[in-house]
């Protein structure tokens, strides 16, 4: 039993949401009537019809069913919303599954809700079967409370997704399924699974819930859910395009055959087998058989019903028979519905597309353009024009003290500059004069190669008879004259030169002087070359020694010897 | 669909043709694009909340801007234009917000 339905409800899932929504379509041509139209209204219809059976089926069942219902349903609508829809339909199934099991158990509590319950256990493993429980409590509940609401929401709600939720929670009866399969009536079998399962949900849930209660329900509700149910159904079937239609009106009697033969048939063994509750139901109540008979004599829809679910068809007998004929007025009402919310969405979306959609589209574009030009207009020009006073008045004041500021800024650069600047002069003279000074000490030190007007003096000894102290009173003779800068043959003469005997003859600074004694000398040349000759002077000195003096006064005379420049070991500069 | 269509060839047309704005709108424009901004969301959140109504859309986004920029107009008669702009952007922001976070939990339940 258990695999039947569980096998069966798998494939449904697949076809379950188009038959329905077609079916739904169906459902709208026959609340057509009412409202004739697209295909959007048709899918209202659907929704509405679906909750319509539910509701049927839950009232029938038992009053706390119904009302353990309502939750699921609102629970499903969420999640339908947002999942997509294969998915969504299992979720759905699930969630509402368990709604629908805590229903039966509850209202049931008898061997066959154990039963139940343990269907819905199995089918919670596979995906179908819970699925088909789920839906089908679901569907019931749902319907059955919430279905004038969900009708309204539906209308309400511009959700195009709302149909196919309805739809597929529907399709959600895996439970039908089995039945379908059985009847193998094409897509009515497909579409009847739906009903089915709402059916099969339903038929567990009363059975569960008590049927003692239900069967008073089932006939009071009876005429309401079995017209509505009958809607639903019939709705349904209108997908299956089979009985369900036929289950409304007139066709009922002819197709509540089919129904009933297929679900009969299945509905018996597959509600036996799949859903506990339903057997159990049954078994206990004959009442249900007998309205399940009843249910499949006198209405298509109640057929559905009870073929679709074992315990179905027993509901659909107890509101099924005295519904039946109700059913039809149902149905009507329920199509009128339909066809109103299918009204009310049409209006929806005319006044979509009116003027006034037409109004918003131009508003929002007028937005869209004042930001662009206020975002332009605000980053292109500084705004100062549309400034207010008190605006104005303080950007003023801003301004004049930056101004202030500014000035004041500029006077201490340029005080810092002309300081600057005059330093710099300052530093450039000392700088000159200190190079100056050096290069003066330099040359006066003999640091610095020197060059100027002097005398080149040549001393000749041919008998070796000069001796260093007459080089050095020539070197001072010549000082004494005015000589700036001395060169003793090839060494430069500063303060601590010294004159020594060596054993070439004589040495200057350590260094061997060769004859003849070249020594050069900057300074004037006329006083030097007097000097030079002055009695007892240098040149007497060279003639009583056998030697010659010459001196040649010259405008240029190149001095490059240079000493090296020693810096003090003791002595410190004082400041 | 309409309205992200013309909002952006709105803003297209803002950027392509740079219009001038009069001198006597330039206080009050920035505070009508605000307004209207709030109208946009607030828009945004009633058709989330499946109860948006043109009707209700149109009014609410004419008169939002109409009554900014009489605010604003009102203030610098009175010599507190600077403030009570200030107060209509926060209170516009803050509707903005608001209407932000609605909008942001429908589309991310969070």
């Amino acid at each position: 039993m258990s695999r039947d339905v569980e096998s069966h409800p798998r494939p449904e899932d697949e076809t379950r949401d188009r038959p329905e929504t077609t079916s739904l379509s169906e459902a709208a041509g026959r609340g057509a009537t009412a409202a004739p139209e697209s295909s959007s209204a048709a899918a209202e219809t659907t929704h509405s019809a679906s909750a319509g059976p539910a509701v049927g089926v839950g009232e029938s069942g038992a009053g706390s069913a119904v009302w353990a219902a309502p939750e699921p349903a609102g629970e499903s609508w969420a999640p339908s919303r947002d999942e997509s829809e294969g998915e969504s339909a299992v979720g759905r199934a699930e969630e509402s599954g368990v709604g629908p099991a805590g229903g039966v158990v509850e209202s049931g509590v008898r061997s066959e809700v154990g039963s139940a319950v343990e269907p819905g256990g199995e089918s919670g493993d596979e995906t179908g079967g819970e699925s088909a429980v789920g839906p089908a409590e679901q569907s019931l509940p749902g319907p059955a409370t919430a279905r004038g609401a969900q009708a309204e929401w539906e209308d309400e709600d511009e959700w195009e997704d709302e149909a196919e939720w309805e739809g597929r929670e529907f399709g959600g009866g895996g439970l039908l399924p089995p039945v379908a399969a059985h009847h193998a009536d094409l897509r009515s079998a497909a579409l009847s699974a739906p009903t089915a399962l709402g059916g099969t949900a339903p038929a567990g849930v009363g059975s569960a819930g008590s049927w003692s209660a239900a069967p008073g329900r089932s006939d009071e509700d009876g005429l309401d859910r079995a017209g509505e149910g009958g809607g639903d159904r019939v709705g349904e079937g209108g997908e299956g395009g089979e009985g369900g239609q036929g289950g409304q009106g007139g066709d009922r009697g002819d197709r509540g055959d089919s129904g009933e033969r297929v679900d009969a048939g299945d509905v018996g063994d597959s509600g036996e087998r799949v859903d506990a509750g339903e057997a159990g139901e049954r078994g206990e109540t004959d009442e249900g058989g007998e309205r399940g008979g009843h249910g499949g004599e006198g209405d298509g829809a109640v057929d559905l019903r009870g073929d679709v679910e074992g315990g179905g068809a027993g509901r659909g007998a107890a509101g099924g028979g005295g519904d039946a004929s109700d059913g039809g007025g149902a149905d009507e009402a329920d199509g009128a519905e339909a066809g109103e919310s299918g009204a009310g969405r049409r209006r929806v979306l005319r006044w979509s597309r009116s003027p006034a959609a037409i109004l918003v589209g131009v508003l929002i574009g007028l937005l869209g353009f004042g930001l662009a030009v206020q975002v332009r207009s605000n980053t292109s020009t500084s705004g100062l024009p549309a400034a207010r006073q008190e605006d104005l008045v303080r950007i003023l004041d801003d301004l004049s003290s930056r101004e202030d500021r500014l000035r004041r800024q500029i006077a201490e650069l340029e005080a810092a500059r002309a300081r600057l600047s005059s330093a710099g002069d300052t530093s450039s003279t000392a700088l000159q004069e200190a190079r100056t000074r050096s290069e003066a000490l330099g040359i006066l030190a003999g640091t610095v190669a020197a060059r100027g007007p002097g005398v080149v003096l040549t001393i000749t000894d041919p008998d070796h008879r000069l001796a260093a102290e007459d080089l050095l009173d020539t070197v001072e003779e010549l000082r004494a004259a005015g000589a700036e800068a001395i060169q003793v043959g090839g060494v430069r003469i500063g303060l601590d030169s010294s004159f020594t005997a060596a054993d070439t003859g004589i040495a200057v600074d350590g260094v061997a002087v060769t004859v003849p004694y070249t020594i050069l000398a900057i300074g004037d040349p006329p006083t030097l070359a007097t000097a030079m000759g002055i009695p007892g002077g240098v040149a007497d000195t060279a003639k009583r020694a056998g030697g010659e003096a010459r001196t040649e006064e010259r405008q240029q005379v190149v001095i490059h010897a240079l000493r090296p420049v020693k810096s003090p070991h003791y002595s410190r500069p004082t400041n | 669909m309409i309205p992200a269509l013309a909002l952006v060839a709105g803003v297209a047309l803002g950027l392509v043709f740079e219009p001038v704005v009069p001198l006597w709108l330039q206080p009050y424009l920035p505070i009508a694009v605000v307004a209207a901004l709030d109208a946009m969301f607030g828009g945004i959140r009633a058709r989330l909340d499946g109860i948006f109504d043109a009707k209700v859309f149109v009014v609410s986004f004419v008169s939002n801007v109409l009554v900014a920029a009489l605010i604003v107009f009102l203030g610098d008669k009175l010599g507190v234009g600077a403030q009570l702009s200030t107060g209509v952007v926060v209170v516009l922001g803050i509707r903005i917000f608001g209407n932000a976070a609605a909008i942001r939990r429908h589309l991310f339940r969070a």
